[in-house]
């Protein structure tokens, strides 16, 4: 059955009173909406909240759920609202990166583009190699702005189409898809200069 | 930078600005055949969309976890206890 059926039949079988249907819709997505929470939040408690927070509203909220769009767009969005909520709430604590220096990287028109001298995309499939580059490559996704990282996550993990990510997000097509390819230089750039630094 | 730039085709500069439309293929079949050939004439052009692809693939996969049962396990006592209330 593909993907946007089973929603729909899991949906009208909650609606129907059917909890282990809800059961099975979380199945579906905890994996997802926890990448998307643990991704904005950076730790586990927060971004269970999150997630608790989102399944409780998707469950309360399934009546409104009209199958205008794909039930995993609906769902994301009130996922996401629910990792903003819970952001907002203790944002107060936390100082959020400046943002003039990041719009400055990530601004392609500003960047002088340095190709590489020597190529690294060889050694970059070295297994132990991998490992580190892994670890560099989430900090750098963690010191992308919000509205960067969302979108990327959206985008290159969970593997949303360009459209679809606009959606959920509400904002137009040409917007997401230059802050995706922002945050695609800049992520690039960051392990760029992670192995150009190493080289012996 | 150091191809050289013919007439009607893209520069190094508009190669690296429209990459990601690239990878993913949504520019016209044209403007993808024209980026295409550049790509195959510019070995710096080419080794920085090798990199930019290396980049995607490792992000992916070093973000691609899943939640940890110990949480599963907690989300749906939390969702239990409180569909019953609803
Ligand atoms: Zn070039």
């Amino acid at each position: 059955m593909p993907v946007t059926d089973l929603d729909t039949t899991l949906v009208e079988r909650v609606r129907g009173g059917d909890k282990s249907a809800f059961e099975d819709l979380m199945l579906r997505y905890e994996d997802k909406v926890y990448r998307l929470a643990i991704g904005m939040m950076k730790n586990r408690e927060d971004a269970l909240d999150a997630v608790q927070d989102a399944f409780l509203n998707v469950y309360r909220k399934i009546d409104t759920f009209r199958g205008e769009s794909a039930f995993s767009t609906w769902l994301y969005k009130i996922a996401l609202n629910s990792v903003y909520m819970k952001l907002r709430s203790r944002s107060r604590h936390e100082q959020t990166e400046s943002l003039d220096d990041l719009e400055h990287i990530l601004d392609p028109a500003r960047v002088r583009i340095q190709m590489p001298i020597r190529g690294w995309s060889e050694r970059a499939d070295d297994r132990l190699l991998r490992k580190e580059l892994a670890q560099v490559l989430r900090e750098a996704v963690a010191a992308l702005p919000e509205e960067y990282r969302i979108i990327f996550t959206l985008r290159e993990v969970e593997e949303l189409s360009n459209q679809e990510v606009a959606d959920i997000l509400g904002l137009s097509l040409a917007a997401t898809k230059t802050r995706l390819h922002r945050a695609r230089l800049f992520l690039r750039q960051s392990l760029s200069r992670y192995l150009q630094g190493n080289v012996a | 930078m150091s191809h050289p730039h013919r007439p009607g085709e893209p520069t190094c500069r508009q190669v690296f600005e429209l990459l990601s439309e690239f990878v993913d293929g949504e520019l016209a079949q044209p403007e993808h055949e024209s980026l295409s050939r550049h790509l195959e004439a510019c070995p710096p052009c080419e080794e920085f969309l090798k990199t930019f692809q290396v980049a995607r693939a490792l992000c992916r996969e070093s973000l691609l976890q899943k939640m940890p049962d110990e949480l599963k396990d907690r989300l749906r006592c939390f969702l239990r206890d409180q569909i019953k209330k609803i």
